[in-house]
């Protein structure tokens, strides 16, 4: 039915161009969709940065010493979370799915790979071992890496976090231990270092990786330098 | 395979769209053939037409979201 208000029946034109033109092109579409020439997305860039992130070579390393297909998520979201904050995107919704999906073990996988802590670790180790033993290596520090692994924050308790690591190097005596920070929790970060390395056996040496605003101390145990 | 965003695609269109590969929507959420929001198959959440990831064959419907994409490209390699 057409109205006497002219703007009335411009806009009912108009919404009409817009049904007619979309449903041709739907039909074309749908075909296409049915010849498998396409896929819809809303926004390709999820898409672009899934495709660019798996290409990467630290994506492929690892890939190829761990064959864990949820690993290889959690790297990948571990990468996406790094190129999110790079972009100065918001990381919050991302990081609760990943907490949802994977709980917090899958969190801090994520966080270890997001801090580049994965390729600094590599640096630390690389030397020491044989290929079957770096990826023996590597897959056991990411079977536990709650035993091997701290992020410290600017609002975390000192006394309870030096306890917390002291408690886990005695129970698991790792080969390296890591505790690392970012930005203003750098300086209680070093506190809880010492305090550490004052704390456990002289088994153990210190190793400081810097860079801009990240810090991280690799905790070696002595039997593991060459 | 060519990507086609959605972005500028009207919402009636969407819906058109879902209906003609046998899907719904409520004008919000993606349907199923029950009327039941249909679920994201990695991370169980309903999804909105507004942010949607449709692929061919036997026509999977994602959320448009990082974990969710990776877990397809997992799933199913680098097809796209």
């Amino acid at each position: 039915m057409s109205s006497d208000d002219p703007i009335e029946s411009a806009t009912q034109g108009a919404t009409k161009a817009i049904l007619d033109y979309s449903f041709d092109r739907l039909k074309q579409l749908i075909k296409r969709f049915g010849d498998r020439n396409i896929a819809f997305i809303e926004d390709p860039e999820t898409i672009g940065i899934a495709k660019d992130l798996r290409n990467k070579g630290e994506f492929v390393f690892f890939k190829e010493n761990v064959e864990d297909k949820e690993l290889h998520i959690l790297f990948q979201m571990g990468l996406t979370l790094r190129e999110l904050e790079i972009k100065g995107k918001v990381l919050n919704q991302l990081k609760e799915k990943i907490r949802d999906k994977y709980g917090a073990k899958g969190l801090h996988i994520a966080h270890f790979v997001q801090n580049g802590l994965f390729s600094k670790y590599l640096g630390n180790i690389l030397e020491k071992l044989s290929r079957f033993e770096l990826k023996s290596e590597i897959q056991e520090l990411f079977a536990h890496i709650e035993n091997k692994v701290i992020f410290i924050k600017q609002k975390d308790d000192i006394k309870q976090k030096v306890n917390e690591i002291i408690t886990k190097i005695n129970a698991h005596s790792p080969e390296t231990f890591i505790i690392s920070s970012v930005g203003s929790a750098t300086k209680i970060c070093e506190v809880i270092k010492t305090k550490v390395i004052q704390g456990i056996s002289s088994n153990y040496t210190c190793e400081l990786n810097e860079s801009k605003d990240k810090v991280i101390y690799f905790l070696n145990r002595k039997d593991n330098i060459l | 395979m060519e990507l086609l965003s959605l972005k500028d695609m009207p919402r009636e269109a969407k819906i058109l769209l879902l209906r003609e590969l046998g899907y719904d929507s409520d004008e919000i959420f993606v349907l199923d053939k029950n009327g039941e929001k249909h679920l994201d198959k990695y991370i169980d959440i309903p999804i909105r037409i507004d942010n949607m990831f449709i692929y061919p064959g036997s026509t999977i419907i994602l959320d448009n979201n990082h974990l969710s994409i990776s877990s397809f490209f997992e799933e199913y390699g680098d097809v796209i």
